[in-house]
């Protein structure tokens, strides 16, 4: 009896103090930033560029009978930020899990510099990992969170201080974590992978929720820690932020490589070579002008687009029959139409 | 500052072993959170209310109300009472009085253990954890490390109230002991023994199972339950099969097994000898502890 008393009492307390730090906490949440300072890179060895190479050779996971991962393998340079893109489902996560040591593959390797994770001699200090939004403790300070993994890592509490100030966190330090934002957590995550000052980094998914403001905070970390000479690997479904973030792309769907390379070459592979968009109040009468290899689709009341001749014969094509254009754009192929096309008939959830 | 020019990595670029520097962080993510006050704060209420009731019932044995009671009652007080002023019975008192407390203290000490594995997973910790770490058998001896240092100070704290309120609950009943004499500072370390062991088994529990309600569960009611139910089926066994060691098999149940292993001499009839009792809470903490870090080592962290 007095234990459950014990347990009663004790539970109660908790629950007690959870929500009034919580009540308390949210209050504030959103006050503003302290200002992100620009980065200042610094140029690296050789030998530490070598080390930063992320290799993955056949890589597979299985998941009973789902093939999370299969047979994956893509490499990750240095001085690059490389956006690594595939649907929902399609395994992003499991990989980068994979490569930091969290889920043992089923088959094949995953390595940093030549070395598996969980081999490297200290591995926090090599790599820095951002993995999930909610990773800390809802009743422990952001502060203390990363002075615990100063601690682990090895390195002296103060850097705590240091990379909240990085992340724009140094106002929030003391507050909770169940209080925080959703793009106050990913500071957190990214200020904790920065700990100790790694050579590579691994975000999944790091700019969900966070505001522009954010967005370009982290756009400006990630370019500017690739331009110091890191190596950046960071997955995400924004196809718009990745176009303008990343340097290389690896696409992959249902667990399979989909394209891997720079972003224009991934772009440029895609069948179609773009389309032009042109509206003009007598859309039968222009089908008819252009010749035969043009193929037209309507594309809305007084739109097509046309495929198959460029703007300037269109344009030619128009005036020699006398019919007004109204407007006239070309259209390149883009990243989403790259991502769909190379993504088509594997982006079902498996 | 910037970056990557840190004062803080150039300074110190790095501290202590790697099973120290885990252990200090496993410290470290108890102390941060509010959990181990909370439970501070009951192992000192509950010590408190544990002497008060162990104080009256004490002063009733010596100082029996024989006004109402009958005659047949009267006489088995006064014996009982003249018993508990013997050396013997005053040491008895005495060493119950310091150990007052035990029975919600090493629940704490299990709880906090438990906590400690299964906060990593209930919180979402494990991840940031085992980048910082991936050596996971390193984690869980860390893990081990802090929880039985807390097991330790829950002990202390409940010791050192033991320790102010028993020399004056003892002068007030007229009776006298020196605190020092190894029959009660051997129960004081018993009762450590006791708050380490089972912070040791919630440890192993904590592994085993990572799901933090059903480990909490279960850890309760192995101490709680356990006890009656394995006294209940080995009776029960007692009465078809009439060998007496059937009686003192009960010790596989850890709560019987503390029992044994703190009392001096026999806990109960045809209980097995103290070590039987240590042997089967080690033999606890090592197999789930075991099975526990093959488990975390193959578990995938999602």
């Amino acid at each position: 009896m007095i234990i459950l008393l014990a347990v009663l009492v004790a539970g109660g307390l908790v629950w007690l103090v959870r929500s009034r730090d919580t009540r308390a906490r949210r209050a504030h949440a959103d006050t503003a930033w302290a200002p992100t300072r620009p980065f200042e890179g610094r140029t690296i060895p050789e030998a530490e560029i070598a080390e930063g190479r992320i290799a993955v050779s056949g890589l597979t996971k299985h998941y009973q009978d789902i093939k999370a991962v299969d047979n994956l393998s893509f490499a990750v340079e240095p001085g690059r930020v490389t956006g690594f893109l595939g649907p929902n489902g399609a395994g992003k996560t499991t990989t980068l899990r994979m490569l930091l040591g969290l889920v043992t593959p089923t088959a094949g390797t995953a390595t940093i510099g030549g070395v598996r994770y969980a081999d490297l001699d200290q591995p926090a200090r090599r790599v820095g990992g951002v993995l999930e939004a909610s990773a800390a403790h809802k009743g422990r300070t952001g502060r203390d969170h990363l002075r615990i993994i100063c601690r682990a890592t090895g390195v002296p509490l103060a850097r705590a201080d240091e990379v909240l100030e990085v992340a724009g966190l140094a106002a929030a330090g003391n507050r909770k974590f169940g209080g925080y934002s959703l793009g106050m957590r990913q500071r957190l995550g990214v200020a904790a992978a920065l700990i100790g000052d790694p050579q590579v980094l691994v975000l999944d998914e790091p700019a969900n929720g966070l505001d522009p403001d954010g967005i370009r905070w982290m756009r400006d970390l990630l370019r500017g820690l690739a331009a110091g000479g890191r190596t950046v690997l960071v997955s995400s479904h924004q196809l718009a932020e990745v176009e303008q973030l990343a340097d290389d792309l690896i696409i992959i769907a249902a667990g399979q490589l989909a394209a891997q390379g720079s972003v224009a070459s991934v772009v440029d592979s895609i069948s179609h070579g773009g389309r032009t968009l042109v509206r003009t109040p007598d859309v039968a009468k222009l089908t008819a002008a252009l010749d035969c290899d043009a193929v037209v689709t309507p594309a809305g009341t007084g739109e097509v687009y046309v495929t198959g001749a460029d703007a300037a014969a269109i344009g030619d094509a128009a005036q020699r029959a006398g019919i007004a254009i109204h407007q006239l754009v070309t259209q390149r192929p883009d990243l989403e139409d790259a991502f769909l096309e190379l993504t088509k008939g594997k982006a079902a959830i498996r | 500052m910037t970056l990557l020019g840190s004062p803080a990595l150039g300074q110190a670029p790095r501290t202590g072993a790697g099973l120290v520097r885990q252990a200090r962080a496993e410290i470290m993510k108890i102390r941060t959170t509010n959990t181990w006050w909370l439970f501070l704060t009951g192992v000192v209420v509950f010590t408190a209310l544990a002497l008060w009731t162990n104080g009256v019932s004490q002063h009733y044995v010596l100082h029996p109300q024989l006004s109402t009671m009958h005659a047949a009652e009267k006489a088995q007080a006064i014996a009982q009472a003249a018993q508990a002023r013997t050396p013997a019975g005053v040491a008895a008192i005495a060493t119950s009085m310091m150990t007052s407390g035990q029975f919600s203290g090493v629940l704490f000490a299990m709880l906090i253990a438990v906590l400690a594995v299964t906060n990593e997973f209930a919180h979402q910790t494990a991840t940031a954890t085992f980048l910082a770490c991936p050596r996971r058998t390193r984690v869980i001896l860390a893990k081990l490390v802090a929880a039985v240092l807390f097991a330790a100070l829950f002990w202390l704290a409940s010791t050192v109230i033991d320790a102010v309120v028993t020399p004056l609950f003892l002068h007030a009943q007229h009776v006298s002991i020196s605190l020092t004499s190894w029959i009660v500072v051997r129960s004081v370390l018993l009762n450590l023994l006791a708050f380490v062991m089972w912070a040791i088994f919630g440890l192993g529990l904590g592994t085993l199972i990572p799901g933090q309600i059903v480990a909490v569960i279960t850890g309760l009611a192995s101490y709680l339950v356990g006890y009656a139910a394995v006294e209940i089926i080995f009776n029960l066994i007692y009465l078809v099969y009439r060998h007496g060691w059937i009686l003192g098999a009960p010790v596989i149940a850890p709560a019987v097994a503390t029992r044994v292993m703190i009392t001096p001499g026999r806990a109960f009839a045809h209980a097995p000898p103290q070590w039987a009792g240590l042997a089967v809470m080690i033999g606890y903490a090592v197999v789930f502890g075991a099975i526990g870090v093959v488990l975390t080592k193959r578990r995938d962290v999602t």
